[in-house]
């Protein structure tokens, strides 16, 4: 063995299992005749020792416990709002779910609402009580609705003027009946007036109107009103 | 046994990446004084090392996803990370200077003698360690964390090559050419310096 070779071995010795009982016992022998590897040797016991008073020194060196209050501090930072983003999600597709069926039950309504448009009835009720008869006024086609002197009450036409409460008699109709009778509410081109023998004003009959049917209990309507 | 410990860790980081605030304080417990004690051999200072301590753990608790159990264990990981703190906080070292003594037990000041120690012993010895710590500190890094993890932390060679994840050759070799400086190093502070072939090399 030569100086280079028990340098590589001596500071290895301790540490390495690779290193066999005989290259130890050559090192030893080479020791024993080098003075200058001799002393490595023991500067290397020597530093290996302060070394080792060094990690002893050491050894039961702690994390202090403030580091782990601030690790931890963050630790629930960090997951603290994830709990809160859970129930912002449920809380959003709770909100979804409800703007979903609202809009489901807006179409739902619109679409009956078109169906009451073209002539289906969207409403009836009773007349009022069944002891209570409507307040009719008659009308003749065609006369003058606002004469002073004249006790019936008149709309059609361009109108909407008999303020909404009190219906018109229709042409042929029997008053008799009326206490039988239902209140049904329509829309209809105001031009299906004229099917009522009522006038209607021409530059508005194509206008969508809502009206207020008394209907006799045979189906025959009986008079009708422009509600408000 | 280390396999088994490694399955323990990757499920309490499982645990804890999933809000578990025992498993991360279990994770926590079962690394941070390793972790810390290197990073203070390493930088010689007890507030560099709480601080790379705490930083290792906010990286585990941010990006729990960065650890790839395929790629290596969890302590292995820990280290990693811990080294590149440590020399990013060398590298920011010269601009700083402390304001605490430094203590080798990390106690920034104040004395504790030991019954068997007079005065006079515990001051020698204790100027001896402060030199012998110097002299680690001098050494370059690489050489410096090899002599720490193998000298001070009395790991394997094996164990240091999984840590520091370079092959046990690269343990031998640097650790050889650590001990050779640290001895030099040594041996000027005892004023008999002596020549040596691999530190001449």
């Amino acid at each position: 063995m030569n100086c280079e070779e028990f340098e590589i071995l001596s500071l290895d010795a301790q540490r390495d299992d690779s290193i066999g009982d005989d290259s130890r016992e050559r090192a030893l022998q080479h020791a024993r005749v080098c003075g200058r590897c001799a002393a490595l040797g023991a500067s290397w016991a020597a530093a290996q020792s302060e070394l080792a008073a060094l990690a002893e020194s050491s050894r039961l060196l702690r994390v202090p416990p403030r580091v782990e209050a601030r690790v931890l501090q963050q630790f629930r930072l960090k997951h603290e709002p994830r709990q809160e983003r859970k129930i912002l999600q449920l809380a959003t597709w709770a909100l979804a779910a409800a703007a979903v069926i609202v809009c489901t039950l807006a179409v739902w309504d619109l679409h009956n609402w078109r169906q009451g448009s073209l002539g289906v009835p969207i409403a009836t009720a009773p007349a009022a009580d069944r002891n209570t008869v409507p307040n009719l006024s008659t009308s003749a086609p065609g006369t003058n609705a606002n004469s002073a002197t004249d006790d019936s009450e008149i709309l059609i036409a361009g109108n909407e003027g008999n303020g909404g409460n009190d219906f018109t008699q229709l042409p042929g109709s029997s008053l008799q009946e009326v206490e039988d009778s239902a209140i049904v509410r329509v829309r209809m081109e105001r031009a299906s007036l004229a099917a009522f023998g009522l006038p209607v004003n021409e530059d508005e009959a194509s206008d969508w109107i809502q009206v207020d049917l008394l209907v006799a209990s045979d189906g025959s309507a009986q008079a009708v009103r422009l509600p408000e | 046994m280390k396999i088994r410990q490694n399955d323990q860790d990757e499920e309490l980081l499982k645990r804890s990446s999933r809000g578990d605030e025992e498993a991360f304080t279990n994770l926590y417990r079962r690394h941070a004084d390793v972790l810390y004690r290197f990073a203070f051999r390493m930088t010689g200072s007890s507030w560099g090392a709480e601080e790379i301590v705490q930083d290792v753990f906010m990286t585990l608790v941010r990006e729990p996803g960065k650890y790839d159990a395929e790629r290596g264990t969890l302590p292995a990981f820990l280290f990693g990370i811990t080294r590149n703190k440590i020399m990013k906080y060398n590298e920011r070292l010269p601009r700083e200077i402390s304001l605490v003594q430094r203590q080798e037990d990390g106690s920034g000041g104040g004395l504790t003698l030991r019954d068997s120690f007079t005065p006079a012993m515990w001051v020698e010895q204790r100027e001896r360690l402060e030199k012998v710590r110097a002299a680690v500190m001098d050494l370059p890094v690489e050489f410096r964390e090899t002599v720490v993890l193998c000298e001070l932390e009395e790991m394997s060679y094996e164990q240091a090559a999984r840590t520091l994840d370079c092959p046990i050759g690269t343990i031998r070799s640097r650790l050889h050419r650590g001990r050779a400086l640290l001895l030099a190093k040594l041996e000027m502070l005892r004023d008999a310096p002596r020549r040596w072939n691999s530190v001449a090399r």
